[in-house]
């Protein structure tokens, strides 16, 4: 049985290319409210991992459960509804406008009120003055936060934002920060990839270190510190000593 | 310049041939099409990958004579046309007229009675295929020429000059002419015969002088009716409704696959994994891209049939709902193709290299260039494993031939199209399945 307040909960999952391990045993938990990071180096399998909480990918062995049920690729759409994903491209649709493509989304995601859905939407990325416009006059910034509107209009129990601030300016991503810490107060979890330490440790209330596929630490920033023998340095210095300075995706695979 | 733009192009081509399945397909599309259209036109030429193969023509022998199964021994082992016998008893002359205006034939003959004492053999034909029935006159005269000996070329010059416009006392006076010619010659050829001077001769000349082949025709031994269903519009021809039938199944399976290629697009820009990740079954991405591939299908037929209704008179009023579901059986099996072609390709310029070389060879093969009487026995046995030959098929029955879509031999047509749909369509999903939900 599990504890009341994990949402989700990951046991020994590991996932193959071919002979190459992309994702070792990880065993995590997220819980309900929650933010928790995911941070790693290029290759370390982060975005391999999202793909397993997602659904998009079987796993080669190990279990999901989310919010006390077996998660896997054909798991029901009723219960994929109650997840929400925000890909590391903006998954959008450029020859149509913001409004279009929150009402196809919306429409897809099985959202209770579209129309209500629809202007959240556009309030939360900060398009309602050109929504009517095509995505592809939008801005980096915007396209980003149409992008993370898109994955809430269904107000999911649990999203997953693989590296969402990719490229945008200070002002969006302060939007974009904004946006997210709401979310949290109103009880959302969330699963947040990036490279970014400062962004990682200002949002995220817990993080785990993947690196060549294998977890190598999982807590509050505070409790990795000391875990990597750095007791109160910042996440930055915490994941160089927990995953070492060489280059990681130069490495043969 | 001259070394920037040489890096250039050694950079180019690394890039050329990195994804080495696009481009052995670019290599094996030329190919292809060299091989496909070599094999044909040297079937037409008469070498390079076989003789044309034998038009078929009904047969019903009334005579039942000496010489009408001296004529039907030669029809058997003419090169050019292929005998046709019911398979008991003899087709009556209804039938036969039955057959052709149905399409089951598009030639028969009629060995009438009296043939043996000169009568006229009777050609059924079809008149909108002119070409085929040029071969089959010929192959008929031929025939003749073989049973009858000597005697055909006398009969046919007497009939000629009967003919030619000639005053009668003229005529009879130039026929009257030819005996004396005729025991001439006769004589002439028993001498060189019996004397070992004969050779085989260097063979005629072609004389294409309008007047010439006019005089020809008149004099060929047999006549011609043509047999087409009522309320056919004649202002059209077999090859007419082919080719516009032809170019519709070719650009169907053009325009289609670069619509599903729409796909390998939302794989691009990440809109697939959101879709994947959404609350419904991987089934319904491709449905999805499914109906609207063959939507758009159902409208680019609807829009080439009114333009050849409007500029080259196909009739595409009378047989409408035929029309419409033989058209939404072929957009329903090019749009599997091409969703098959989408969830299997990598790159683009493997989707492509595998389309083009695809939809080229089945259009050439499968008859959507020259009909397939045009090709060699061995091409035309090819050509029915092409969706394009059955979804021609269903085409001219309704077209030409004016058959409902109830019709077994549409039906036949029918059945095979939907059969190539659902195959490919489950190929699709399996591919799919594969490539994107993989582990």
């Amino acid at each position: 049985m599990l504890p009341m307040d994990t949402l989700l909960e990951v046991e020994e999952l590991t996932y193959r290319y071919g002979e190459r391990v992309a994702v070792d045993r990880v065993s995590l938990e997220v819980h309900r409210g929650e933010v928790f990071g995911l941070l790693g180096p290029n290759g370390a399998g982060k975005t391999t991992f999202i793909s397993c909480l997602a659904g998009l990918l079987t796993p080669a062995s190990g279990s999901l459960w989310f919010d006390g049920a077996v998660f896997t690729p054909r798991t029901r759409p009723e219960q994929r509804a109650r997840l929400g994903l925000v890909p590391q491209e903006t998954a959008v649709y450029d020859e149509l406008s913001a409004r279009e493509n929150l009402a196809f989304f919306a429409r897809l995601l099985g959202a209770a009120d579209e129309p209500a859905a629809v202007a959240a939407g556009l309030q939360l990325a900060g398009l309602d003055g050109r929504a009517d416009e095509r995505v592809q006059t939008y801005s980096g910034g915007m396209k980003r936060r149409l992008n993370l509107a898109v994955a809430l209009l269904h107000r999911p129990a649990l999203t997953l934002l693989d590296e969402p601030t990719v490229g945008v300016d200070p002002q969006s991503r302060h939007h974009l920060f904004s946006n997210i810490e709401a979310l949290r107060r109103e009880g959302h979890a969330m699963v947040y990839t990036s490279h970014s330490m400062d962004e990682v440790q200002r949002l995220c209330d817990r993080v785990a270190i993947l690196d060549r596929g294998r977890l190598v630490g999982c807590g509050t920033p505070d409790e990795l510190a000391v875990r990597a023998g750095v007791p109160g340095a910042d996440l930055e210095r915490t994941f160089l000593e927990l995953t070492g300075r060489s280059l990681r995706d130069a490495e043969a695979g | 310049m001259l070394r920037a733009a040489w890096q250039l192009a050694r950079k180019d081509l690394r890039i050329f041939f990195r994804d080495r399945t696009g481009m052995l397909l670019g290599f094996a599309l030329p190919i292809a099409l060299v091989g496909i259209f070599g094999f044909i036109m040297g079937a037409l030429g008469g070498k390079g990958g076989g003789d044309l193969s034998p038009i078929e023509v009904a047969v019903l022998d009334e005579d039942v004579s000496p010489a009408s199964a001296t004529f039907l021994q030669a029809l058997r082992d003419s090169p050019s046309i292929a005998p046709v016998f019911a398979k008991e008893g003899a087709f009556t002359r209804d039938q036969l007229q039955e057959r052709v205006s149905d399409g089951k034939e598009a030639f028969a003959v009629i060995v009438p009675q009296g043939f043996a004492d000169g009568a006229d053999l009777v050609l059924l034909r079809d008149p909108g295929r002119s070409l085929e029935a040029r071969l089959v006159e010929f192959g008929l005269v031929a025939a003749l020429f073989k049973a009858r000996g000597g005697d055909a070329a006398w009969d046919m010059a007497r009939r000629g000059l009967a003919q030619s416009g000639l005053p009668p006392e003229d005529a009879a006076r130039a026929e009257s002419l030819m005996a004396p010619l005729r025991m001439g010659l006769d004589s002439m050829f028993s001498q060189a015969e019996s004397t070992g001077r004969l050779t085989e001769g260097t063979g005629g000349k072609d004389d294409d002088e309008p007047d010439a082949f006019g005089f020809m025709e008149r004099a060929l031994p047999m006549q011609l009716q043509d047999v087409a269903p009522a309320g056919r519009d004649q202002q059209i021809n077999y090859y007419v409704s082919h080719a516009v039938s032809g170019m519709t199944v070719m650009m169907l399976l053009f325009t289609l696959t670069g619509a599903a290629r729409s796909l390998l697009t939302e794989r691009d820009r990440g809109t697939l994994r959101r879709l994947l990740a959404a609350p419904m079954r991987p089934g319904s991405i491709l449905l999805g891209k499914f109906l609207m591939a063959w939507l758009l299908g159902l409208v680019l037929v609807s829009v080439l049939y009114v333009f050849a209704w409007l500029v080259f008179h196909v009739d595409i009023v009378s047989r409408w709902d035929t029309l419409l579901v033989i058209s939404a059986a072929t957009a329903a099996a090019c749009t599997s193709f091409a969703i098959a072609i989408a969830a299997w390709a990598r790159t683009d310029k493997q989707a492509d290299g595998v389309s083009t070389l695809i939809i080229l060879s089945m259009s050439a093969l499968g008859g959507s260039w020259f009909p397939t009487i045009a090709m060699p026995p061995a091409a035309q046995t090819v050509a029915k494993f092409t969706l394009t030959y059955w979804s021609l098929r269903g085409y001219q029955g309704t077209l030409w031939y004016g058959k409902t879509w109830t019709d077994p031999d549409v039906l036949l047509s029918l059945g095979v199209v939907m059969a190539v749909a659902v195959a490919l369509g489950v190929l699709a999903m399996v591919l799919f399945r594969r490539r994107y939900l993989a582990g």
